[in-house]
């Protein structure tokens, strides 16, 4: 027994230690500079959306009634810009309402005198929780009903792959509209909305992992074991079948915060005063020919550049957990 | 009645086409086998590739459920058995797989690879489950420090030893090793095959050792049953099999072993067979192995022949031919080989 535990050392010794599938993966990833300035991009947006979620929970219903709320401290304003979001002033600055940027508005001031960079924070907030809120309700959804028709299969796999199928075939915004009008208005029925008709996507593409997953030894080993189902469904099949899903996670939330930028563009989502980038969009448009470009620049900007980094850094974890690109 | 006893077991697998899903036909992976296990016994079963050996093993475990047949274990029918009743078997019967890459999740630790059984049968309390596993990562030569490891960071051989560990863990009386070393390195081959057999010393296993490779069954086994295309050809305790196979294709196998001397190896007579395995969608009418035997008559075609003694080649010995090799008098135990390939008797 003693030999047998030396002649073991020895042969692990003689190895190279193989990375762990995440090393792997990041020592990829570190070579697609897109996928990167993808990364940094993700991470100041969740910083920026983060602090103003937290900022907007601890928020104005603990602030003293007696200040005014640019008065408090930060924390206490339910937001984190310089000024009111939603705070007009017709004197914000010799011109009237509409100022072009300045020092004191860094990015202008728009048609009613708010601060168009405060807005454009405020609206982060938004598309940070839309992006969590709709993926996360797609993800339960999906990840729930996706292994349990590629393990089970057969009249199972049918309804639910046939139901995916229905989810496909509608057409987006009308189907957003009509669980409008079950779920109401509101901005976070928009999320709930968005969550709702996306789950097909996440279902199908883990249903196909799943399907080879469920061949593999330790899948048998578990049964073996008496393992039940739901512990070798989520044990056991839906751990080794994430890498496709965190993909599609990225690509998600990109996708989610253009929806609601597409929705509130059309006047569904977020109502005045508050601000989304879709809805600064809208209101803004009209101003851009008039040379008040201003206005309508930096959300739009915002919106393409955070859209932009959830895809790329998507598309680099693609090609970093792809086999057949592994050199 | 023996601790496992394996009735005329069948596993077909029906072939679907279309999009109405209509049976077409049949893979006929195991075609009525029988043979029983005496309790710490080494069972081994050889065959080619394809023919069955480990959906037998699949089936006798009731991972796949059986086409017809029975298997008792221990006064118990597996086939029948309750949800509850088989949750109970499973500990007694434990597998270990061919391949220690794919066996061994690889997202989960060491540690609770070996503990999934433990906690799956609420064996114990956390620190006592985890106590367990360190005394099993020893037993089968590991050490503690491996627990918090993942799969990936192992060897095949190491990976292996988890694969014994996990098996172990729930005192099982019998386990069957499905090619538990076809998957390793030479060199590994033996550490591994030597733990096997220490453990069934230590903890009184009794096992069902499947392997296509001849000289590793020769080695573990004390009785071997060899199969083709699904069904059992001839069964004989291990040395008499090598000493004075009966069957054909037990003579045409075991010709087909490398022998570690180069004199005795050019010399000798080498039985090659013609043709492939058929297709087990469409065995061959009356005995497989028929139309690849040079014996084959007449009455080949007509009926498998039964599974039966023959008398002369020691009383436990079994095996499904009209012409099997026959033996005079008393075995030849210092001339191995010499009879074979003879024709036969008849």
């Amino acid at each position: 027994m003693t030999e047998e535990v030396v002649a073991t050392a020895g042969e692990g010794a003689m190895e190279v230690k193989p990375l762990s599938p995440w090393a792997d993966t990041w020592r990829r990833l570190k070579k697609n500079k897109l996928a990167l300035i993808g990364l940094v991009i993700i991470v100041i947006f969740l910083l920026v959306g983060g602090v103003q979620e937290i900022a907007n929970l601890l928020g104005p219903q603990n602030a003293s009634e007696t200040a005014t709320a640019a008065q408090r401290p930060w924390w206490q304003r339910g937001y984190l810009a310089p000024y009111d979001p939603n705070g007009g002033d017709f004197h914000a600055g010799p011109a009237g309402p509409i100022n072009p940027p300045s020092m004191k508005h860094l990015l202008g001031t728009d048609y009613l005198g708010r601060d168009v960079l405060s807005r454009a924070l405020v609206a982060t907030r938004i598309s940070l929780l839309v992006g969590i809120i709709a993926v996360g309700i797609a993800l339960a959804i999906g990840l729930s009903l996706g292994p349990i028709s590629g393990y089970y299969g057969g009249a199972v796999d049918s309804v639910v792959m046939r139901m995916a199928d229905i989810f496909f075939a509608f057409p987006y915004i009308l189907f957003v509209l009509l669980i409008m009008t079950v779920l109401g208005p509101g901005f976070r029925n928009v999320f709930i909305a968005i969550g709702i008709l996306s789950w097909a996507g996440y279902a199908r593409l883990n249903r196909g992992s799943v399907l080879s997953v469920k061949q593999v030894e330790y899948i048998e080993a578990a049964r073996a074991q008496g393992a039940s189902d739901l512990r070798i469904i989520f044990r056991h099949v839906l751990p080794n079948t994430m890498a496709p899903i965190y993909v599609a996670i990225a690509m998600g939330i990109g996708g989610a915060i253009l929806t609601e930028s597409a929705l509130s563009y059309l006047g569904i989502g977020m109502r005045p005063p508050d601000a989304s980038w879709g809805s600064m969009i809208t209101d803004y448009q009209t101003y851009f020919f008039a040379g008040q470009w201003w206005m309508l620049t930096f959300p739009s900007v915002a919106l393409v550049v955070t859209v932009f980094g959830f895809i790329s850094f998507g598309n680099g974890l693609r090609d970093a957990t792809d086999p057949k690109l592994k050199e | 009645m023996s601790f496992l006893e394996v009735r005329d077991l069948k596993k077909h697998f029906p072939i679907r086409t279309g999009i109405l899903k209509r049976t077409t036909g049949h893979v006929y992976a195991v075609d009525g086998i029988s043979f029983s296990i005496e309790e710490g016994e080494t069972l081994g079963i050889v065959g080619e590739s394809g023919c069955g050996k480990s959906t037998a093993a699949r089936v006798i475990l009731r991972l796949l459920e059986a086409t017809a047949g029975s298997v008792v274990y221990d006064g118990i029918d597996v086939m029948k058995a309750s949800r509850v009743e088989m949750q109970r078997l499973r500990r007694d019967m434990q597998i270990i797989f061919q391949d220690p890459y794919a066996s061994l999740n690889p997202r989960m630790r060491v540690r609770n690879i070996i503990g999934e059984p433990l906690r799956i049968h609420q064996i114990g309390t956390p620190a006592e489950r985890r106590q367990r596993v360190i005394e099993l990562l020893e037993t089968v030569g590991l050490n503690a420090e491996h627990a918090e490891r993942y799969p990936h960071e192992f060897s095949g051989g190491q990976r292996q030893r988890i694969g014994v560990a996990r098996a172990l863990a729930l005192n099982p009386r019998l386990i069957i090793c499905d090619e538990p070393v076809s998957a390793l390195d030479v060199s590994i081959r033996a550490q591994v095959i030597n733990l096997l057999e220490d453990l069934q010393d230590e903890f009184k296993l009794t096992y069902l050792f499947i392997a296509h490779d001849l000289s590793v069954v020769k080695h573990t086994s004390d009785r071997v049953v060899v199969m083709y295309l699904g069904k059992t050809v001839e069964i004989a305790s291990s040395d008499v099999l090598y000493d004075r196979p009966q069957h054909p294709y037990t003579e045409a196998l075991l010709s087909a072993v490398p022998i570690p001397d180069p004199e005795t190896e050019r010399n000798r007579r080498r039985i090659v067979l013609e043709g492939d395995v058929p297709s087990p969608t469409k065995p061959p009418a009356g005995c497989v192995f028929h139309p690849r035997c040079q014996r084959a008559q007449e009455v080949c075609e007509t009926a498998m022949p039964p599974l039966e003694c023959t008398g002369d080649a020691g009383a436990d010995h079994m095996v499904a031919c009209y012409f099997a090799t026959r033996y005079e008098g008393v075995p030849q135990r210092d001339a191995p080989g010499k009879d074979t390939g003879e024709a036969p008797a008849r």
